[in-house]
């Protein structure tokens, strides 16, 4: 696959240049945000132009490797500092704990069932992607190692990508 | 003696390293999903803030290197959609059908309790996002003058619901796909579900990966229109 010899060709980049390509795509969106008349999170706004950026090949997920698993992987670890805030409204949680408990045990199953009859109604009505399924299917029986090898890691986000890697790899041999 | 060492920026630094630390290494030893880190190291940081009365400034003065990385790690969240682009492509489909699905079910649901429930528009902009990823759900809740902290206590209690009850409401709901399990699961309850569903099979862990990427996207989209 083309894009795979790019990355394994594409010259080191050092963590410096790839904390300063990522701090500047950050700041962009900041500066869009603050442009925007109205309120979108400028973090989503990074992550859109960073997402653009490698769509058109501008930067390749070499360029800033190092930096975006180290932050995919401690991940939960930045969001401390704002969860830590709780201690500043635990009266208004005290009020409202039992509201918040009940809205998120009502809803999660809700959209869990939603989301599966679609996606399985979608599935029926395409025939190409249930037979891809099919394919999928099988692929995913020769990755039971792989998936034992990653399920000690901590955070989703970061395992996901490495089981995905790897299939990708093994798609290409 | 202890005012002066919390009045440094290090020691704010300090304290939610070492607690996510052993937050990861509770996680580590008995593999439990409800021994997560990011909660250990909450839980134990305000526990030590309230024990010591030491002010949340002080707190701040450190946990603020770690804050500002907040939005860079949610904008390498691109990293991980780009390298999923070719499952994307093979169901595109249902893909987008599921999590527009999911999403709007999820925002109308929400809506409709925060108005039966009576809660004030602080919490219910708060709660609106739970079913992002952290990332996005903190940045929508900001963004509309919600209370972050809030936010991520619905996101976490709703991420453990998926983790713990996943494989069950599979059998309840007769999901039996393995492409729609997994996009359930990531629709329904983000990055923690998504750590259940890896568990499930490599079908589902991929497919939850992808489903929190796009709902988390639809859900900044759709919030933007409904308010």
């Amino acid at each position: 696959m083309k894009h795979h010899s790019d990355i394994s060709c594409a010259k080191p980049v050092s963590l410096l240049a790839q904390c300063t390509i990522v701090f500047a795509v950050c700041l962009c969106a900041e500066a869009i945000s603050a442009l925007l008349p109205f309120a979108f999170p400028s973090s989503v706004l990074a992550l859109l132009l960073l997402w653009l950026l490698l769509s058109c090949h501008c930067i390749q997920p070499a360029h800033i490797q190092t930096v975006s698993s180290f932050l995919l992987q401690y991940m939960a670890l930045f969001f401390v500092p704002v969860s830590v805030g709780l201690i500043r409204y635990l009266d208004v949680l005290r009020s409202v704990w039992l509201p918040v408990v009940l809205i998120c045990a009502i809803t999660t199953p809700l959209v869990f069932c939603v989301t599966g009859w679609t996606v399985q109604l979608l599935l029926r009505l395409l025939p190409a992607c249930a037979q891809a399924e099919v394919q999928t299917a099988a692929q995913a029986g020769v990755q039971t190692g792989a998936q034992a090898a990653t399920q000690s890691n901590f955070d989703g986000e970061a395992t996901v990508s490495t089981v995905l890697k790897e299939r990708e790899g093994e798609a290409d041999a | 003696m202890l005012n002066e060492i919390a009045a440094s920026p290090v020691f704010g630094l300090l304290l939610c390293l070492s607690t996510f630390f052993l937050g990861t290494l509770v996680q580590k030893k008995t593999g439990w999903v409800l021994a997560n880190p990011l909660m250990i190291s909450v839980a134990l940081c305000i526990a030590f803030l309230c024990a010591f009365s030491i002010p949340y400034e002080s707190f701040s003065k450190g946990a603020d290197f770690l804050h500002a990385l907040m939005g860079p790690a949610t904008a390498v969240l691109a990293v991980n959609i780009y390298e999923q682009r070719r499952v994307l492509r093979q169901y595109f489909w249902p893909v987008v059908g599921g999590c527009l699905a999911g999403s709007l079910t999820s925002l109308l649901s929400v809506t409709l309790l925060c108005r039966l429930f009576l809660l004030e528009d602080s919490i219910f902009v708060s709660l609106l996002p739970k079913s992002c990823t952290t990332a996005i759900a903190v940045g929508i809740a900001e963004s509309r003058g919600g209370l972050a902290a809030i936010t991520v206590v619905a996101v976490i209690f709703t991420g453990f619901l998926g983790a713990v009850f996943a494989p069950l409401w599979c059998r309840l709901f007769h999901i039996k796909s393995a492409v729609a399990q997994g996009l359930a699961v990531g629709a329904s309850s983000h990055a923690l579900g998504t750590t259940k569903a890896i568990e499930m099979g490599a079908v589902q862990g991929s497919m939850s990966g992808i489903a929190l990427s796009v709902c988390g996207m639809m859900t900044v989209v759709l919030t933007f229109l409904m308010v």
